[in-house]
């Protein structure tokens, strides 16, 4: 064993480094292979994503997180009496592994649900609703100086639409009277709710085009770089 | 007396031990048929449960008291030696013909409590057919059988989970129409590398980005900034440019960065990032992640964030020190949970620099002023760049947008033309079968 880590440590690190790009390379290749359809190299690439990525979310978290808070709590357990309890408190969710139904496991599970949804709740109202709602009311601030009527245009725009989207999520129509009258005009509006609905999920999607073709580009130009090393490595030098 | 089978009801002379229709078992069974309303009651019963006559054999002339004390019973066990024919034929009374009941008659309605059901003992007796034989499967079950335990005990594939949707209605391209749109996207992407920096020119830092130059570049020396590092390397492409960008432009201002990851993944993506950016290593540094969590946030806020999952935090910084707060996100909950969690506690609005995918739900917060400022990565790198002279790098990536626009544009008009070129041919084949069918009635 340490005559194979004695072995791999005489390796420079310039070679771990160009072996490390290099499998980048050969695996961002065989997730592009997915265009000339499914392929075991593609699902493998995948596959080797999700676990790679699980495993360094645990790593990091042992060496981020937890292994500090073991140093601290040995190093001087009665100054860092508290990491304790959240150790405790840790590892009775292991519990909830080993049977879920067992009730030692939901002490933490209530702890965080409780708090998280208390925050959360919180949150929403004094960070979302409540302004945006003033917002809503007060008028749409849009970027730089605008003229006055453009603010109330806006906010009179927003309402509209704001409208017409709720509009289109009405689907009851009663058969007669002056409701079926009124459902009838309500769908109506939600037809125009709906171009609406698709206009902004068409703006979300070009979006994500974006992102995601800027990702291409840089995976690419990854790929070409890497390339482009190795063939001035092998070439000949002066 | 007459008695009746339970199984086929065929009524019989009290005494007989097997029925004559069905070959039933009656040595042990009777329904007694009523001598005056023919109604079948148990054989059990001493009065009809209809009318309340007298049965049996025993039974006296209706009238007698002292009838009550022959058991009907016994008309079962003890045979009558001449039976008398059975009364099938025999025409119901009418009601009016039937005895008067007479009140001076003890009837004890109590009596036949034993079997207050007239069905009651014949559903007791075991007299219901036998279990079926069990069902040996055929050739059919044993196929399926087998299939599914093939199914069951087979490795997976890695095509497993594979799923092909064909769209039924509207334009479908053709595979090779398809593969060309491949093609094309990736040349479009590969655009840059062959024509470094073609069309950086035309690039025009927008006020918001201008905004954001303008503040880094007023920021006191030394002063302290806070970046919020919520991306991992899947949108690095995207997000990177643009973070050494805004690392590169502060480490000029000799700001004091500190870095905060989100997640474990973006904290590798922060320290790639830095490492790559060949800077002063006190200028920035990388004090950990906080779990995105609203516990999470909301220790920020209070400062506490040694407490949770930066333990090299060092010495804490109130939020409300930081000159300078960015968000570096990949989603719009990296941002909406700073607005929620953060802002309201420290009136700390950050600039947020996103995806271009989360830029667009993320408007609402600029409007109402939460946000500072707010930027897609894919656009403002390049602007960001122009604007504060860092080095191009996303500048040089300009024509691959170029080219993605032109991609965009033949995707758009090519299945609307083969659509309208379907449509045309409808309509012509429509017209021609309109034409052939008048030629056939001319």
């Amino acid at each position: 064993m340490n005559a194979v880590g004695g072995g791999l440590g005489a390796i420079s690190p310039g070679v771990w480094a160009l072996a490390g790009e290099w499998l980048a390379v050969l695996l961002t290749l065989a997730i592009f292979s997915r265009l000339l359809g499914e392929n075991i190299l593609s699902r493998l690439a995948q596959h080797l994503f999700v676990g790679v990525a699980a495993g360094y979310a645990v790593g990091m978290a042992w060496l981020h997180v937890l292994w500090p808070r073991v140093q601290l709590l040995l190093g001087n357990p009665f100054e860092h009496w508290h990491i304790a309890l959240f150790v405790a408190l840790g590892l009775l969710l292991l519990a909830r592994g080993v049977r879920p139904t067992l009730p030692i496991g939901d002490a933490p599970v209530s702890i965080l649900l409780g708090v998280g949804a208390g925050l959360a709740l919180v949150g929403t109202l004094r960070g979302t609703l409540g302004p945006q709602a003033v917002a809503a009311i007060g008028g749409t601030a849009l970027p730089g100086s605008r003229p006055p009527w453009l603010v109330v245009a806006s906010t009179a725009l927003t309402a509209l639409a704001t409208l017409l989207t709720l509009a289109a999520f009405h689907f009851h129509r009663r058969p007669s009277g002056v409701l079926g009258g009124l459902d009838r005009i309500v769908q109506a509006l939600g037809a125009v709710g709906r171009r609406l609905v698709l206009l902004a999920m068409g703006a979300v999607l070009a979006g994500a085009w974006l992102a995601f073709f800027a990702a291409l580009q840089g995976r690419i130009g990854f790929v070409y770089e890497a390339i482009h090393r190795l063939l001035a490595a092998m070439g000949p030098r002066p | 007396m007459t008695i009746a089978c339970p199984v086929c009801r065929s009524r019989h002379a009290d005494g007989i031990a097997t029925c004559p229709e069905c070959g039933h078992d009656l040595s042990a069974l009777h329904f007694r048929v009523c001598p005056s309303c023919s109604a079948l009651s148990a054989a059990g019963q001493r009065r009809c449960h209809r009318c309340f006559a007298l049965l049996g054999a025993g039974a006296p002339p209706q009238g007698s008291p002292d009838t009550a004390a022959t058991p009907a019973v016994a008309a079962v066990d003890a045979p009558e030696p001449q039976p008398s024919p059975p009364d099938i034929a025999a025409p119901a009374p009418s009601w009016a013909d039937l005895p008067a009941i007479r009140r001076d008659v003890p009837l004890d309605p109590l009596a036949d409590i034993g079997a207050p059901l007239a069905l009651a003992r014949a559903m007791a007796q075991p007299h219901r057919a036998a279990l079926l034989p069990p069902h040996e499967p055929g050739d059919a079950e044993r196929f399926d059988a087998e299939l599914l335990g093939r199914i069951a005990a087979e490795p997976p594939s890695f095509a497993e989970g594979a799923r092909h949707l064909r769209w039924q209605g509207g334009v479908q391209l053709h595979p090779a129409l398809r593969a060309l749109f491949y093609l094309l996207l990736l040349a479009a992407a590969a655009v840059p590398l062959f024509s470094p920096g073609l069309g950086s020119a035309w690039v025009q830092p927008r006020a918001a980005v201008r905004t954001l130059v303008d503040t880094v570049t007023t920021l006191p020396v030394g002063a302290q900034v806070l970046l919020v590092w919520g991306y991992d390397a899947g949108y690095g492409g995207e997000m990177d440019p643009l973070a050494r960008a805004v690392l590169g432009h502060l480490a000029q201002r000799q700001a004091q960065v500190d870095v905060i990851a989100l997640a474990p993944a973006s904290l590798g993506q922060a320290h790639q990032t830095v490492a790559g950016l060949d800077l002063d290593a006190g200028d920035i540094a990388v004090r950990g992640y906080v779990p995105v969590s609203e516990a999470g946030w909301r220790l920020l806020a209070d400062g506490a964030v040694a407490a949770l999952g930066a333990p090299n935090a060092g010495e804490s910084v109130a939020i409300g020190d930081y000159a300078l707060v960015l968000i570096l996100g990949d989603s719009a909950a990296a941002v909406r949970g700073w607005i929620e969690q953060v802002t309201p506690y420290t009136g700390v609005s950050p600039y947020a620099l996103v995806t271009a995918r989360s830029e667009a739900s993320l408007w609402p917060y600029l409007a109402s002023g939460q946000l500072r400022g707010l930027l897609g990565a894919a656009w403002a790198a390049p602007e960001y760049e122009a604007a504060s002279g860092a080095q191009a790098d996303a500048l040089l990536r300009v024509s691959g947008l170029a080219g993605l626009t032109l991609v965009v544009v033949l995707m758009a008009v090519m299945p609307m033309s083969a659509r309208g070129s379907r449509g045309t041919s409808r309509r012509m084949a429509g017209k021609s079968a309109q034409l052939g069918a008048g030629g056939s009635r001319r």
